[in-house]
C-alpha cells in the first residue's frame, strides 16, 4: 500500500483525482502507520479502592488525547474532585483488569524537596560509600558498580517499560519551581540519563546484581514505537507552573461533580436502595457548598464519609426523616435550616469557625 | 491571518489572533499529529471528543479551556458539523508569509475539496461518470447511425422505370466472370443533432488530450518559473534581513550550546598558577632604610644619600599569543588556561599577534603596540610566547623581532601543537634549535610541560628538567583510525564545526573518547583530514573551523550509511551525531529573523537524515525564504546520497525530488485541475476553429460532404449460374430466361448473389452445428425454406442421424446398466428363494419382498427407456427413409430394440414367476378370504405379520394389474387391531400402497380396513385421496387367523 501509486489508492478510496499531489503523499501516506483509535479506555473504570469511577467525557477525551500524543496530562481542580483517583481509574480502564498489580499506576507523591531526579531514579550513595569503606569483600565488590545502588522510580520505570503504564505524579505544585522544567527533556524524549553510571561500567557488568542489570547510563524504552506512558500530573495550583511545562502538557480542570453524579457515586458505593436518602444528602451537601461561605468546603471524600456514617452509625428511619425534613427546607423561601439536627455533621464540617457560621457549637454536633 | 477553508486551521488562527492561548508552530503540529494519529476524530460523530481534546491540548488554565471550548463550537459545530475535519498539512512561514511552493496551490485545492461534505464529492463523481457514460453512448450512436446492411439489397435498388422488351440469349461464363463485386453508395446526408453531439464530445476529448500532451512542457515551465521566483524572493528577503541584522549587530553565527572540555587537569593549571604567583621583584619602597642610608651617606662623604627600603612586588608575565589568521585549533585551550590563571591571581599582560610578533595588539585595550616600543618598557618581566609556528627567519636574514626580545631576560616558548618531535619536519626541528640558541626554551602544552614552564619562569631561566613531549596515538593503529573516522563523520555533518564542538562530540561518544582521550588528540583528526583533503587545508582560513572537502564529506556519510544499513536508529552513528547537534542547537529559536530561519534550516538539514517526514514539514516554510537556495541544496545532496543507500520512503523521495527540481515533470491528473488558462484557451480555440472549418466544409463543399457524409458498402460473391443472359440473341423458350428477362439483368444477378450468400451462410452453420439435435432440426426447417442444395440436405440428414445415434448410444448404455442390475438382483433372489425353501424364514421373506419391489422399479425404468427408444427409432425411420443407407440402418436399430424388449419382457416374466413361487413358499399358514369378489389368502408370519394376498383376483382387479400372489394388504395384526398398507392397482400406473387400519370382528370372520386411497390422474400423479373401507370375509370358518397364537 505504501508504494502503491497514489492514483490507485485514491480510486480505491473513491477520492479519484483529488489527492495526487506528492505533498499529500509525503504528509499523509507516510504517517499512516501511526494511526490508532482515539478511545483507549474500557469501562467501567474503577478508582483507588476498586469502587466505580465516573469520569467526565472531557476528562476521558483529554486522557485519550494525551495517550495519542504521548504527552502528560495535567489535572487541576478542587481538592476531593477525583484528580488523583483518576490515575487509578485510567490504569484500570487501559488494562481492563483493576486487580492486576502489574498494571496498577506507578505513584509518586511530590514533596517540597523533590527534584526531577527523584521522579526518575534513586541512588543510595551513602550505602555504596559504606559498603566500599567498611563492608565485607562481597560488599566492596558490589560497591564497584553504581548500578547496584540505583533503583528506578515511578517515571523512570514507566519510561522504559515495554507496556503502557500509568504514572501518577501527585501535587507537583508542592515542589520547587525548577522541577517541572527539569522534566521537560525526559518527557519530550522519553529517555533519561543516569550520570552516576559510568560509560565504561559495562565492562564490570558481571558485578551487577539481579534487578539492576538493565540499568544503563542512558535509559530509554525498548523501541521508539513502544507506547509512551500516560503521565498524570495533579496540581492544586498552589504555585504557578512554568509556561514551557504547561505548553507541553494537556490541561484539564476537573470540575466538581454535579448533584446527579454525586448521587451516582453514592449509589455505586452504598447501593441504590437508599437512593432517596442519597438524594437528600447530596442536596444538603450542595447547599452547604454553594450557598454558605464556609472556610473549608466539604469535598466528595467528606460526602462519602458522611453517607457511610449515616448508613452505619445512625438509625435509618431517624436519618431518613431528618434528611428529608432538612432537604425540603432548601427550596422553601423563608425557612431556616437547623443544622443541629443534621446527623453526622462532623463528617462535613471540620473547622470551628464554619460550625459557628452554621450556628452549631462544637458540643452540640450530633455525630458518631 | 490567512483564512483557509480548513475549520481547524481557522480555529487555531482565531485563537492565536485573539490571544486566547499561546499558539505556536508546535501547537499546530500537535493538532495535526492528533488528527493524523486518530483520524476518526475528524468525523462529525466525534466532534465533542475533538473539542474536549483540543481545549485540553491548547489551554493552560481553566479560563482558556472554557474559551477554546466555546470557540471551537463555532468552528467545528453548527454548519460545519457534517464536514470532515482534516489535518493542517502545510504551515506558512510567519516571516515570509505564504510561500510559493511548487505544489502549494494543488494542496490548497485538494484541501478545499477534501473539506467539502462527502455528498458533494459523491455528486460530482457521479456526474463525471454519467458524462463519460453519455459520451460512450453518443459515440455508440455514431456507429449506429451507419445504415445497416439490408437483408435484400436489391429491394433498395431502384428498378428501371421503363423495362424494355429485349431478346435474350444465354452466354456461358468463364470462372473469373462468375466472381462479381458490387459497391452500393448512399446519397450524401445533411449534418444533424447527432453530429453536433459527436463534435462536442470530440472537441472536449481533443482539448483534454491536447492539454494532456502539452502538460509536461507547461508543468516544467511553470515549475522553473516558480523556482526562479522563489530564488529571487529568497535573495531579496535575505538582503533585507541581513541589513537589519547588521544594524542590530546580530552575530552571524549560530550559537551552539557546547560544554567546553578542559584541556588538562584543573589541579595542573592550579599548580602552575601557584608557581607563577611567586614571581616577585623588588622595587624601592617609601620608607628609609636607615642603615643603608647611613652607609651611603658616609660613602658619599657626608652628602645625604637616602636609600629606601626595598619591597617585594609581583611581576606580570608578558604574554605574546599567536592568534594566526584569527584562531586555531588550540587557541580555546590556551584561553581556558589563561582564564584559570587569571582567576587564580596570576598577573600577565597579554598581547596578540599574527604569525610574527612584531606588531602586537594589547588584548585589554585592543590598541596596537610595536614590540620594539614594548621592549623599552621591560622591567625584568619574563616573556612567554605562545605559538605553534614560531620562526626565526624573515624574508631576508634573521627575523627582527628576535633583536627586540633580548630586552626580556627570561624567555620561554609554549607550543600548543601536540605533534611529537618525530612527526615534525627537519626544517622545523632546525628552527626549534635556532630559537633555543636565542634563549627560547620550548615547552609542550601538557600538565608536565606547564609545570616545567612555570618552574623555568620562576627560577628566572635556570635549567629545569624538560618533560617528555606527550605522545599521540599513531594513525596507523586501526582503532585510532576507526575513532578518527567516526570523529570525522561528525565533522562532515556540520559544515562549520568549531573546535569546541569537536571536543564536545569526542567527549560525548564513548567509542571515540575511549581511544582519543585528550583534547590534544584533535591533532590526529587534523592529520587525517589533511591527508584526505585533496585541495584544501584542514583548517579554515580564519582558523575557527575544520574544513573537509565536499567529496570527503559525501564519502564519509555514505560509507557510514552503507555500513549501518539495518541498524536501529539509536545505534546509527550519524543519527546519534545529528541528535547531539540538534541538542547543541537548542530548542529556542534565535530572536533575529534571519538567524531564526538559519536555525530552522539547520534543523531541517539534520532531520533529513533522522526523520524525513519531519524534515518535509520543516522544509515548507523554508521555501522562498532567505535560505531557499541552501535548503534546496541540502535536499538535493540528501537525494544524491539516497541514490546509493535508498533509505528514503518512495513517496518522500518523490516529494523531495519535486522540491529540488530533480523529479521528472511527468503530468499528473492533479495538474489538470490547475490547467494553465492560456493552454486551455489555446486548445479550445484551435479545436473550435478546426471544428468550424470542418462543419462549413461538410455542409458546403460537395466533394467533402460526399466523401465523409455518404456511406458505401461493398459486396462480393459468385454468380450462381454458369451462363449469362445477354440481349440480342435468338429468342429462346426457356422459362428461366423469361423469369429473368423482365427484370434488370444486374438486379437479378445481385438477388441471386444474395441468395447464394445466404445458402453459403446456412452451409457454414450446418457444419458448425455438430450433433446439436435441436439446432439441426431448426436448420432443416430453414433449409427447406431457403431451398438448400441436395448435397446440403443430405449432409444435414447425415448429421441428424449422427445426433440421434449418439443419443441412442447414451440411452442404450443406461439400459444395459439397468438390465445388468436386474440380472444381479434376479440372481440374488433366486439364491434367497432357495434358502427360504429350505428354512421358511419370514424375515428373509420380507426382505425378499423389498428386493422384489426394487426390481420392479428398475424394470419400470427399463420400460421408460424402451419408450424413448421407440420414439427415436420412429424419428430415425422417418429420416432414413429419405436418405441413403436407410435400409441398413433401420435393420440395425430394429435388431437392437427387439433384443432389448425381449430381454426386458423375459426378465419381467421371470420375476413374476419368482414372486409367485416366493409367495407360495412363505405362505405356509394361510386361510381363504373373500373381498369384493376376489378370493384372497390371509398369510400370517412372525411378529404378528399379516398379509392378504390375491388367490384368484376378480376380472376388474386382473385388469388393473393384480395377479395371483399380488398383495391386497400387508401389515400387522395384534389382538383384533389390524394396521398396515393396502394396495390399489392401476393398469397404467401400477400398484400404490396406502396406510390402512381396522379391526377384526369378535367372531373373527370379518376384517374391516379403512384408509385414504390415493387417486391418480392419467400421468400417474396423485391428485387427491379418498377414504375407502374394504371388508374381508372369511370363507372357511374353521381356520381362524389367530388360531396359532
Amino acid at each position: 500500500m505504501k508504494d502503491m501509486p497514489a492514483i490507485q489508492t485514491l480510486l480505491l478510496n473513491g477520492w479519484l483525482v483529488l489527492s495526487i499531489d506528492t505533498h499529500w503523499r509525503v504528509n499523509r501516506m507516510s504517517k499512516i502507520d501511526y494511526r490508532e483509535p482515539f478511545s483507549q479506555f474500557r469501562y467501567p473504570m474503577t478508582g483507588r479502592d476498586h469502587n466505580p469511577y465516573f469520569a467526565d467525557d472531557g476528562l476521558v477525551a483529554a486522557a485519550n488525547a494525551a495517550l495519542a500524543l504521548g504527552r502528560p496530562l495535567l489535572l487541576t481542580g478542587e481538592p476531593g474532585c477525583g484528580k488523583t483517583d483518576f490515575a487509578f481509574a485510567a490504569a484500570s480502564g487501559l488494562t481492563g483488569d483493576p486487580s492486576d498489580p502489574a498494571h496498577a499506576p506507578l505513584e509518586f507523591y511530590v514533596r517540597s524537596d523533590t527534584t526531577a531526579r527523584d521522579l526518575l531514579y534513586r541512588n543510595d550513595a551513602v550505602r555504596r560509600f559504606s559498603d566500599a569503606q567498611t563492608g565485607e569483600p562481597a560488599d566492596r565488590a558490589r560497591a564497584r558498580l553504581p548500578q547496584n545502588y540505583i533503583s528506578l522510580e515511578a517515571l523512570g520505570a514507566a519510561l522504559i517499560s515495554a507496556q503502557r503504564r500509568v504514572v501518577l505524579v501527585d501535587e507537583i505544585d508542592k515542589a520547587q519551581r525548577d522541577l517541572p522544567n527539569d522534566l521537560l527533556r525526559e518527557l519530550d524524549q522519553a529517555r533519561f540519563e543516569i550520570p552516576e553510571i559510568d560509560w565504561n561500567s559495562d565492562r564490570m557488568f558481571e558485578l551487577a546484581e539481579p534487578g539492576h542489570r538493565h540499568l544503563r547510563r542512558t535509559m530509554h524504552g525498548p523501541a521508539p514505537s513502544a507506547p509512551r506512558p500516560l503521565v498524570i500530573i495533579t496540581s492544586n495550583v498552589e504555585r504557578q507552573l512554568p509556561d514551557a511545562f504547561l505548553r507541553r502538557c494537556l490541561f484539564y480542570y476537573v470540575p466538581f461533580p454535579e448533584n446527579e453524579r454525586l448521587v451516582e457515586i453514592l449509589n455505586a458505593r452504598f447501593g441504590s436502595q437508599n437512593q432517596t436518602q442519597h438524594e437528600h444528602a447530596v442536596s444538603l451537601f450542595s447547599h452547604l457548598r454553594k450557598n454558605i461561605a464556609l472556610a473549608k468546603k466539604p469535598a466528595t471524600a467528606e460526602l462519602v464519609d458522611w453517607a457511610q456514617c449515616l448508613g452505619t452509625v445512625f438509625e435509618s428511619s431517624h436519618v431518613g426523616l431528618n434528611l428529608e425534613r432538612e432537604a425540603a427546607k432548601i427550596d422553601q423561601a423563608g425557612s431556616t435550616m437547623d443544622w443541629r439536627n443534621l446527623p453526622g455533621l462532623a463528617c462535613l464540617i471540620k473547622l470551628r469557625e464554619d460550625l459557628e457560621l452554621l450556628g452549631v457549637g462544637p458540643a452540640r454536633i450530633s455525630g458518631p | 491571518l490567512k483564512s483557509t477553508p480548513n475549520p481547524m486551521r481557522r480555529l487555531l488562527d482565531r485563537i492565536r489572533a485573539d490571544k486566547i492561548a499561546p499558539i505556536g508552530i508546535d501547537e499546530y503540529v500537535q493538532v495535526d499529529s492528533l488528527l493524523i494519529r486518530c483520524p476518526e476524530l475528524g468525523h462529525s460523530g466525534q466532534r465533542e471528543q475533538l473539542r474536549y481534546a483540543l481545549a485540553s491540548l491548547l489551554a493552560t488554565d481553566p479560563d482558556q479551556w472554557k474559551k477554546i471550548w466555546h470557540l471551537s463550537h463555532e468552528f467545528l459545530a453548527g454548519d460545519q458539523a457534517d464536514r470532515l475535519v482534516t489535518p493542517i498539512v502545510l504551515q506558512d512561514n510567519p516571516v515570509t508569509g505564504p510561500a510559493l511552493r511548487p505544489f502549494a496551490p494543488v494542496t490548497s485545492v485538494v484541501q478545499t475539496v477534501a473539506d467539502l461534505p462527502r455528498w458533494w464529492l459523491g455528486t460530482v463523481v457521479a456526474m463525471l461518470i454519467a458524462l463519460m457514460v453519455y459520451g460512450i453512448f453518443v459515440m455508440g450512436g455514431v456507429f449506429d447511425a451507419v445504415p445497416e446492411r439490408h437483408s435484400d439489397p436489391s429491394a433498395e435498388l431502384s428498378r428501371p422505370e421503363n423495362p424494355t422488351s429485349t431478346q435474350w440469349r444465354k452466354v456461358p461464363l468463364l470462372p473469373d466472370e462468375r466472381r462479381v463485386e458490387v459497391t452500393v453508395q448512399q446519397p450524401a446526408r445533411d449534418l444533424d443533432a447527432d453530429d453536433a453531439q459527436v463534435f462536442l464530445i470530440g472537441a472536449i476529448l481533443l482539448i483534454i488530450g491536447g492539454c494532456w500532451f502539452a502538460l509536461p512542457w507547461m508543468v516544467e515551465k511553470r515549475r522553473i518559473k516558480e523556482s526562479l521566483e522563489n530564488v529571487e524572493r529568497g535573495l531579496k528577503l535575505r538582503r533585507d534581513m541581513s541589513g537589519e541584522a547588521e544594524r542590530n549587530n546580530v552575530p552571524r553565527r549560530l550559537t551552539y550550546h557546547v560544554v567546553r572540555v578542559p584541556p588538562m587537569r584543573e589541579d595542573a593549571a592550579a599548580d602552575t598558577a601557584i608557581m607563577l604567583g611567586r614571581l616577585f621583584g623588588r622595587v624601592g619602597g617609601e620608607t628609609l632604610d636607615l642603615e643603608r642610608t647611613i652607609d651611603a651617606t658616609i660613602a658619599a662623604g657626608g652628602r645625604f644619600v637616602p636609600v629606601n627600603n626595598e619591597r617585594r612586588v609581583s611581576r606580570a608575565i608578558t604574554l605574546l599569543v599567536d592568534v594566526e589568521g584569527g584562531s586555531h585549533p588550540w587557541l580555546n585551550d590556551i584561553e581556558w588556561l589563561f582564564d584559570r590563571w587569571r582567576a587564580l591571581g596570576v598577573q600577565f599582560q597579554r598581547y596578540d599577534f599574527h604569525f610574527e610578533p612584531l606588531f602586537l595588539i594589547e588584548t585589554a585595550t585592543r590598541l596596537p603596540v610595536q614590540l620594539e616600543k614594548l621592549a623599552r618598557r621591560v622591567e625584568g618581566e619574563p616573556l612567554l610566547i605562545v605559538s605553534r609556528k614560531l620562526t626565526s627567519k624573515q624574508y631576508r636574514g634573521e627575523a627582527s623581532w628576535l633583536r627586540h626580545v633580548q630586552a626580556w631576560t627570561v624567555r620561554a616558548w609554549l607550543d600548543p601543537a601536540p605533534r611529537p618531535p618525530e612527526d615534525l619536519p627537519q626544517a622545523y626541528q632546525a628552527e626549534i634549535d635556532r630559537l633555543k640558541e636565542r634563549g627560547f626554551r620550548r615547552f609542550p602544552f601538557s600538565d608536565e610541560g606547564l609545570v616545567a614552564l612555570a618552574g623555568y619562569l620562576v627560577t628566572e631561566g635556570q635549567e629545569v628538567a624538560m618533560p617528555d613531549w606527550p605522545d599521540l596515538p599513531p594513525l596507523s593503529d586501526p582503532k585510532v583510525m576507526e575513532a578518527v573516522e567516526k570523529w570525522a563523520l561528525f565533522s562532515s555533518l556540520v559544515p562549520d564545526a568549531t573546535w569546541d564542538q569537536l571536543q564536545a562530540v569526542r567527549e560525548s561518544f564513548p567509542e571515540i573518547r575511549s581511544v582519543l582521550k585528550d583534547n590534544r588528540h584533535l591533532q590526529r583528526l587534523l592529520d587525517w583530514v589533511e591527508s584526505q583533503n585533496a585541495t584544501q587545508s584542514a583548517e579554515s582560513a580564519d582558523g575557527m573551523t575544520l574544513e573537509l572537502d565536499p567529496a570527503l564529506v559525501d564519502d564519509l556519510i555514505l560509507r557510514f550509511r552503507i555500513a549501518e544499513v539495518g541498524l536501529p536508529d539509536e545505534q546509527r552513528l550519524e543519527a546519534r551525531c545529528r541528535r547531539l547537534l540538534l541538542t547543541q542547537l537548542g530548542a529556542t529559536e534565535p530572536d533575529d529573523p534571519l538567524m531564526r530561519e538559519f536555525w530552522q534550516l539547520k534543523h531541517m538539514r539534520h532531520q533529513l537524515a533522522i526523520n524525513p517526514d519531519k524534515a518535509a514539514t520543516l522544509l515548507g516554510p523554508l521555501i522562498a525564504g532567505p535560505w531557499h537556495n541552501e535548503a534546496i541544496e541540502a535536499v538535493s545532496v540528501e537525494l544524491n546520497r539516497d541514490k546509493v543507500t535508498e533509505s528514503l520512503p518512495r513517496a518522500t523521495r518523490d516529494g523531495f525530488s519535486l522540491v529540488a527540481g530533480l523529479g521528472r515533470n511527468r503530468p499528473r491528473i492533479g495538474s489538470l485541475i490547475r490547467l494553465p488558462l492560456p493552454l486551455l484557451a489555446g486548445a479550445a480555440a484551435a479545436v473550435l476553429t478546426v471544428g468550424s472549418i470542418a462543419i462549413v466544409s461538410l455542409n458546403h463543399i460537395p466533394p467533402i460532404s460526399e466523401k465523409f457524409l455518404r456511406a458505401s458498402y461493398n459486396f462480393e460473391g459468385v454468380v450462381p449460374r454458369d451462363h449469362n443472359i445477354v440481349p440480342g440473341g435468338p429468342t429462346v423458350q426457356d422459362p428461366e430466361i423469361r423469369e429473368i428477362a423482365p427484370a434488370d439483368a444486374e438486379t437479378a444477378k445481385i438477388a441471386e448473389r444474395s441468395r447464394l450468400a445466404d445458402v453459403e451462410q446456412l452451409r457454414r452453420e450446418i457444419e458448425k452445428a455438430g450433433h446439436d439435435l435441436e439446432r439441426l432440426l431448426y436448420l432443416r426447417q430453414r433449409c427447406a425454406k431457403d431451398s438448400c442444395t441436395n448435397a446440403m440436405q443430405e449432409e444435414l440428414l447425415k448429421q441428424i442421424v449422427g445426433a440421434l445415434d449418439t443419443q441412442y448410444k447414451k440411452t442404450a448404455e443406461r439400459l444395459y446398466d439397468n438390465l445388468a442390475k436386474v440380472d444381479t438382483i434376479q440372481r440374488d433372489l433366486r439364491l434367497q428363494l432357495e434358502k427360504i425353501g429350505r428354512e421358511n424364514d419370514p424375515v428373509l421373506s420380507e426382505r425378499l419382498r423389498e428386493e422384489l419391489n426394487r426390481t420392479r422399479m428398475q424394470l419400470e425404468d427399463v420400460q421408460m427407456a424402451s419408450g424413448r427408444y421407440r420414439a427415436i427409432r420412429e424419428a430415425l425411420a422417418n429420416l432414413l427413409l429419405q436418405g441413403p443407407r436407410s435400409n441398413e440402418l433401420i435393420k440395425e436399430f430394429e435388431t437392437r430394440f427387439l433384443r432389448e424388449e425381449f430381454e426386458s419382457r423375459a426378465v419381467q416374466l421371470e420375476l413374476e414367476d419368482l414372486r409367485r413361487r416366493l409367495d407360495a413358499g412363505i405362505a405356509g399358514s394361510a386361510t381363504l378370504w373373500e373381498s369384493e369378489g376376489s378370493s384372497l389368502k390371509l398369510v400370517t408370519g412372525e411378529n404378528n405379520k399379516r398379509a392378504f394376498v390375491f388367490e384368484v383376483p376378480r376380472a376388474a382387479h386382473l385388469a388393473a394389474g393384480a395377479s395371483p400372489g399380488s398383495y391386497a394388504f400387508s401389515g400387522t395384526g395384534r389382538s383384533n387391531r389390524y394396521e398396515g398398507q393396502a394396495y390399489a392397482y392401476s393398469a397404467g400406473c401400477g400398484p400404490i400402497a396406502y396406510d390402512v387400519r381396522g379391526t377384526m370382528s369378535p367372531d373373527e370372520r370379518q376384517v374391516t380396513l379403512t384408509g385414504r386411497m390415493p387417486l391418480r390422474d392419467s400421468k400417474c400423479k396423485i391428485m387427491s385421496t379418498s377414504e375407502v373401507t374394504t371388508k374381508y370375509m372369511l370363507k372357511d370358518a374353521k381356520d381362524r387367523p389367530n388360531a396359532n397364537k
